[in-house]
């Protein structure tokens, strides 16, 4: 092996057709350089799912979150803005927020540094001394922060471009899911001890289901999506009723209205680049968001939503259970297929697998990564002359 | 967070500015490895570090083992009295030897029972007799610098290093009416947090959090630096009554140390000794903070509690001690709360160096005693 790991040629077997190609080498799983450049090439320049707008309904709520770039918060401030900043003091660093709640003010907990939900410092105790110390220098440092249909995305990275920009033809894609009339009913949080793109290659192929799912979800046959157009990728699995309840099970709540076209007629599970799946189904939709917290190791986000209509009916809080209940299986079968295949993954005697046609995304997942993360070539391409 | 150059000296530029016109570390000092390695290998490899106090070691074959920023070690009292230290390792295949405390009288390999004397001697190994050339005198154990100060063990694992008299200046004068080698230790806590070690340490070494972080426990500290010469920095804090019990607790107070002089009568001092301890001396007890780092964002924190000997032999003593450790246990675990809140927050990729209060001189200080001892020397012929 190279001593660059990011050396293109050592890459050249995972960029062969996918009949012929290779999985990626084992490094890109557990190894620190590897996760870093992962770090610093994709997710730092990228949209990043957090969660929903409502989540956050009225003045002065906020969730703290956990990221790659270390701790944030989410907030909507007076005038009703959502607003996002780092979590961390202008003072001495401490952390602001944990958890979510609601505040009026954000006080620092180690010496009262108290901060104006728009990111601005107003209180500053004991600092009248310090020689041209300038309150207005010390606001909260802002993230940017967009949405779409709801999903509120921040983005580490001053100088990219728009989040519509990044989905491409997604939003109008799925415009007939009216994601913006969604609500979120229930969160969940796993810690998996496994790199972020076992859990995210997991969820975008249906080889594995006869096998993990064979006594829950069962066999499921999905066909890929064919030239995306924006960040973001999917497999469609055909079936007329809703997958989001045990096969054997009656999906207890009208479809969303007026679906188009083939999003009437089954799930579309889908990946927004870097590390989220939002799984589209005709009554429902549910996100794994996926992030990175070591080689080795990742936190898993799920949250589950449904049309505001059916989450007021009457009965929505005992007939949903049918699908916290199928959730919880799936996502707990996949889970430890993850952390099986990342422990199988830690043997030096591990080489490059060859893929099934029934894991294409598996595939175009690695070539996304990877057209981010290497070195150029040393010699000038044909790409780079243009 | 820079890789490379991170310890060129101009990135400390405004870290170097008096007090009130520097700004703080910036948050790889608290984050990175490489800085945490680089402080290992320059200051706590080279200085003085505190361990515990010899009454904790009252009896020939009474041991501690520690891990000191990844050194094992080994402290003990031989037969004939005498505190040692050494390296936890065999001499054979480098198995650790002992864990914990406890009591031997000789130490044995739990891996193939080389048995070594208290006093580091190789007495026995078992089996080696066809090795060529082997013998046995040749392989004791490692010794480790081992100096006290009234009663308060420091090890020094570099061999050139000054003494540990030298190390601490003028500060056993200072303290000099305390009577500190007639004190016992009665108490140890342990606590795991999730913190760079210099951040348990600035905490402990300012008011400016007291009335934030301790308002319903201890409430707002007001201190006074005092002149230090050597390797510590203290402040002084003026109060006529302990503040080592909570407000409610203090009818229980024991009598004050009888040889006080005037001022450490009507006051306290809470001292660091560079790099990781903390003391704090009141009027009728002391309490340490001894950090031992695990890397870069973990240490682990040991507190001692000591009283004067006369103190420990009253009868009332276990009972009304109680109200003492309730103190401790309350406004600790408010301390490691906010260490770890503020690791968290430096964890950010937005962190930046912020500006202090003149409420923080000693934070300036601290940091300003690391920055000496690991950055890079400055390229000669500079304008600086």
């Amino acid at each position: 092996m190279s001593d660059d790991i990011f050396d293109p040629a050592l890459y050249a077997d995972v960029r062969r057709p996918l009949a012929e190609a290779r999985t990626l080498p084992r490094w890109c799983y557990v190894s620190e350089a590897f996760h870093q450049r992962e770090i610093d090439r994709i997710f730092m320049k990228t949209w990043n799912f957090i969660d929903r707008v409502d989540a956050i309904p009225n003045a002065g709520d906020y969730i703290a979150a956990d990221t790659f770039a270390g701790p944030i918060i989410v907030l909507r401030d007076r005038e009703g803005g959502l607003r996002a900043f780092a979590n961390t003091c202008r003072h001495r660093g401490s952390r602001l927020l944990v958890g979510s709640g609601n505040c009026r003010g954000i006080v620092c907990p180690y010496h009262s540094w108290t901060y104006g939900l728009d990111g601005k410092l107003l209180g500053a105790r004991g600092m009248e001394r310090t020689a041209g110390f300038d309150r207005r220098h010390y606001s909260l440092k802002p993230i940017r922060l967009e949405t779409w249909g709801g999903f509120m995305f921040v983005n580490f990275d001053a100088n990219a471009g728009s989040l519509l920009d990044h989905l491409g033809e997604l939003p109008r894609k799925f415009a007939s899911y009216k994601f913006d009339d969604m609500v979120c009913t229930r969160r969940s949080e796993y810690e998996i001890a496994c790199n972020w793109k076992l859990i995210i290659e997991n969820a975008h192929e249906d080889y594995h289901t006869q096998t993990v799912h064979r006594s829950s979800l069962g066999n499921q046959v999905t066909e890929p999506e064919e030239n995306p157009v924006g960040n973001w990728d999917a497999i469609f699995l055909p079936l007329e009723t809703s997958v989001a309840v045990l096969p054997g099970e009656t999906a207890p709540f009208p479809h969303i209205p007026a679906l188009e076209g083939r999003l009437a007629h089954g799930t579309y599970f889908t990946l927004l680049y870097p590390a989220t799946q939002f799984a589209c189904v005709q009554d429902c939709m549910w996100w794994l968001r996926v992030t990175p917290t070591a080689p080795s190791a990742c936190r898993l986000n799920v949250g589950f939503c449904f049309p505001k209509g059916t989450a007021a009916r009457p009965d929505f809080a005992e007939k949903v259970e049918a699908y916290y209940r199928r959730w919880d299986i799936g996502i707990a079968e996949d889970n430890s297929t993850g952390t099986l295949q990342q422990a199988g993954l830690h043997s030096p005697f591990y080489e490059p697998g060859p893929l099934s046609w029934k894991e294409p995304k598996v595939h175009s997942i690695a070539l996304w990564i990877l057209d981010r993360v290497l070195d150029e070539p040393a010699t000038l391409s044909p790409r780079a002359a243009e | 967070m820079i890789s490379e150059g991170m310890f060129d000296p101009v990135h400390y530029a405004k870290v170097r500015l008096p007090v009130l016109q520097a700004e703080t570390l910036p948050n790889w000092c608290y984050t990175s490895e490489a800085f945490y390695r680089r402080e290992v290998e320059r200051m706590f490899k080279r200085n003085w570090n505190f361990v515990g106090r010899e009454d904790e070691l009252p009896k020939p074959g009474d041991y501690v083992a520690l891990d000191m920023f990844g050194e094992g070690v080994i402290i003990l009292r031989d037969k004939s009295g005498r505190l040692r230290a050494f390296a936890n390792t065999c001499r054979h295949r480098g198995t650790k030897l002992l864990q914990g405390r406890g009591q031997c009288p000789a130490i044995v390999c739990p891996y193939h029972s080389w048995t070594f004397a208290l006093s580091g001697e190789l007495v026995a190994a078992a089996g080696m007799e066809r090795t060529e050339g082997f013998d046995k005198a040749r392989y004791g154990l490692i010794p480790i610098r081992l100096e006290t100060w009234e009663g308060f063990v420091f090890l020094n694992f570099d061999d050139k290093a000054s003494s540990l008299r030298d190390y601490l200046g003028n500060l056993p004068d200072y303290l000099a009416s305390h009577s500190l080698a007639d004190m016992v230790c009665v108490r140890r806590r342990e606590y795991d947090l999730a913190c760079n070690w210099k951040i348990y340490l600035e905490n402990a070494m300012e008011e400016y959090h007291t009335p934030t972080v301790h308002k319903l426990s201890i409430g707002a500290q007001v201190m006074v630096r005092e002149d230090s010469a050597g390797a510590w920095n203290g402040l002084y804090m003026p109060t006529e009554q302990t503040i080592a019990l909570l407000a409610e607790d203090l009818g229980s107070a024991f009598p004050h140390i009888p040889t006080l002089d005037a001022k450490a009568a009507r006051g306290m001092y809470f001292v660091v000794i560079y790099p990781m301890t903390f003391f704090a001396f009141t009027q009728d007890c002391l309490w340490w903070l001894q950090q031992y780092p695990q890397g870069a964002a973990r240490t682990k924190v040991v507190i001692g509690s000591c009283f004067p000997r006369a103190t420990t032999a009253r009868p009332d003593f276990a009972e009304r001690v109680e109200k003492y450790y309730r103190r401790w246990d309350k406004s600790l675990p408010e301390d490691n709360a906010i260490s770890e809140l503020q690791q968290a927050g430096l964890s950010s990729s937005f962190s930046k160096p912020g500006r202090l209060s003149f409420h923080e001189p000693v934070v300036h200080d601290i940091a300003n005693w690391v920055l000496d001892r690991v950055l890079e020397e400055r390229a000669t012929g500079g304008a600086a």
